[in-house]
């Protein structure tokens, strides 16, 4: 099989995912566009030997429609022979855009491709895509559907997470976040954007809050707790989790991933084009894999999804030296530290997406370069990338610096 | 042409004179609305005077550095009076153009005599209004109306405009509810215009590319969020006349 190289990998800032949002007055086909542009800038690309750009977008409607990977390939000025893909695996997408970049490389399928991912949240609305899952009764009865926030405190009650316990992991994501970017750690990867005039419409991850404390933390209600009890909801989890005699709810806008908009660009090719580019490869894609769970918890996919890659890898969670979890909420990470054992020290050193926010199709795009620059930064060899999906999958990606 | 400017009479009317506005003229009737807004003793102001006016671009906007105040103080005289608690009524007659066409559109009543045309001529001449009136009109009408009025630079008479309600009307001020256009008609909507000023320009009109431009971008927007998206682009067709000269 041909080993698949990352080469480059780049973020936009996240901009708040409301109307008073930097990022709000910038069309997401302009965010991806831009990422690609900056890519192919940074690398000097010559944009006819990339072989495909696969995006993840889990809103692929209205302004996020009909392709946006082909439409930003266009919008970029990349050569009009390549091709562009929207993919959607949820939360996972932008990692699930790299995965599928990187296995038509390994494959021996494509030489150079792109994976990434884009999401305005402020423009196109968590929701806008509907979907039979949460709306036809005929799955949503099948499935015990439930809204992910009933999930996380149902995740949370089941292994008795209290408030605290979530709160304090949000409290310390807040601060690695914001030291990271006071050390500037994010420096690599993060492209500034800019209006069509050359004004600076961000430069920095806006939704980090350093002033967060348990205390402040303590003031905010739960979130879940009304549609919980109001829309049946909490009864649904609990058909499905009779052993569980109530849900506790635990999650707030302060320990969930926060609205924001923003996107993200992998460049992944094999050694041969590495070489004819004079791109000096950074890491290897080692493995990758999918998994499906069960869907009205939701959200234990992360470590199901890293047993299989370690199987796939034949490594175990010891081989690897630090970890990116995407923080949809606190307790899916609690979780993942608890099932994999594995101490949280190594485990979003830089903060996550409750600090500086979740842009669903894009963000596993993000942790993938946020890892890849912070193992570069300690000098580390491995790392795993793993994000919850909704209806219960899960994502993980290992890769090993070269 | 005989240099505008604005003259406040009684704390009861403001009247436009003269027919090309520099920024001074703006920055005086800037100056008459404070007052009145701060003196808070009037509660109605009648708009009267010359309405066929037009704007001195090169001087209000003759330096690139400049062009975000000179912007942003037109679009707060237009604010100023959209959000006063004053009632601003303007009397308009003929011909109604260029500035005076967008402080009208601010007002909360335009009472118009039945010669009256509303001349929304701005693409022809190579700009855009500058005050945000877009998301005015829009509020008025709706997006596709408001496209088809200012890429086609339609002239407006009475009885069409009467027709429309912009005119001898309140105009409605519940402009924080705008909801958003997307469907199946907004896609078709725009995949004609785009292609009409494409075909039609072949993109050498740059006017009319900010026009789309700013109604595709502010279609999901609030208000205020349109407000600036407006100003960017004109501050981008500015430029881009800038560079030009």
């Amino acid at each position: 099989m041909t080993e698949a190289y990352i080469y480059d990998a780049i973020r936009t800032p996240r901009g708040k995912g409301k109307n008073t949002g930097s990022l709000h007055q910038i069309t997401p086909i302009k965010l991806a566009s831009k990422t690609l542009k900056k890519l192919k800038e940074r690398n000097n690309l010559d944009t006819k030997l990339i072989d495909d750009v696969v995006l993840g977008c889990v809103h692929p409607v209205n302004e996020q429609g009909s392709d946006i990977a082909r439409v930003a390939v266009l919008d970029a000025d990349y050569d009009q022979s390549v091709p562009g893909t929207q993919i959607d695996r949820f939360c996972a997408s932008g990692l699930e855009a790299c995965n599928i970049a990187a296995a038509q490389v390994m494959s021996g399928q494509s030489d150079l491709t792109i994976g990434g991912g884009v999401e305005s949240m402020s423009r196109v609305p968590m929701g806008s895509a509907g979907g039979a899952w949460m709306t036809d009764p005929s799955v949503a009865f099948k499935t015990y559907f439930v809204p992910q926030g009933i999930s996380a405190d149902l995740l949370a009650s089941k292994y008795n997470y209290s408030r605290d316990d979530v709160d304090l992991y949000a409290v310390n994501s807040q601060k690695k976040a914001n030291e990271a970017w006071e050390k500037k750690y994010f420096k690599n990867s993060i492209i500034n954007i800019y209006d069509q005039n050359g004004d600076l419409m961000l430069n920095h991850d806006e939704l980090i809050r350093k002033e967060t404390t348990m205390q402040s933390l303590a003031s905010l209600e739960p979130s879940f707790s009304k549609i919980g009890k109001n829309y049946g909801l909490d009864e649904i989890a609990l058909m499905k989790y009779p052993e569980n005699n109530n849900i506790n709810h635990v999650h707030h806008a302060g320990n969930s991933s926060g609205i924001v908009d923003g996107a993200a660009a992998v460049l992944i090719g094999n050694k041969e084009i590495g070489k004819k580019l004079n791109l000096k490869p950074r890491a290897k894609i080692k493995a990758f894999s999918s998994i499906g769970t069960e869907p009205t918890i939701m959200l234990t996919g992360p470590e199901h999804a890293s047993e299989k890659v370690f199987k796939r890898a034949k490594m175990n969670q010891k081989d690897i030296d630090l970890f990116e979890v995407n923080e949809a909420f606190a307790a899916v990470v609690l979780r993942y530290l608890e099932a994999l054992d594995i101490s949280e020290d190594k485990v979003n050193v830089n903060g996550g997406s409750i600090a500086m926010g979740h842009p669903l199709g894009a963000t596993g795009s993000m942790l993938l370069g946020t890892l890849l620059d912070e193992l570069e930064r300690r000098d580390l060899n491995t790392g795993l990338v793993t994000l919850c999906v909704g209806a219960g999958m899960g994502t993980a990606t290992i890769i090993e610096r070269v | 042409m005989v240099q505008g400017s604005f003259e406040l009479s009684n704390n009861s009317s403001i009247r436009i004179k003269g027919k090309s506005f520099d920024l001074n003229s703006f920055k005086g009737l800037n100056d008459i609305l404070q007052k009145l807004t701060h003196e808070n003793k009037t509660k109605n102001i009648s708009v009267i005077g010359n309405f066929n006016t037009g704007l001195q671009l090169n001087s209000i906007f003759s330096k690139a550095n400049e062009i975000d105040e000179a912007l942003s103080l037109l679009q707060h005289i237009t604010r100023t009076i959209e959000e006063s608690s004053i009632k601003f009524i303007s009397h308009v007659n003929g011909v109604v153009r260029g500035p005076a066409l967008e402080l009208v559109l601010s007002c909360n009543y335009i009472k118009a005599d039945i010669d009256t045309s509303l001349d929304f001529t701005y693409t022809s001449e190579g700009i855009i209004p500058f005050f945000g009136s877009i998301q005015r009109i829009i509020n008025i009408l709706d997006y596709k109306k408001t496209l088809q009025i200012l890429l086609t630079n339609e002239k407006l008479k009475f009885e069409e405009a009467n027709n429309l309600k912009i005119i001898n009307n309140e105009i409605s001020k519940n402009i924080d509810k705008k909801k958003p256009f997307w469907d199946q008609d907004f896609t078709n909507t725009f995949i004609y215009f785009n292609s009409k000023i494409h075909s039609t320009y072949k993109n050498k009109k740059p006017a009319y590319n900010a026009i789309l431009s700013i109604i595709f971008e502010s279609s999901i927007c609030e208000y205020n969020v349109g407000m600036s998206i407006e100003k960017r682009w004109a501050k981008w067709l500015i430029l881009k006349s800038l560079v030009k000269n």
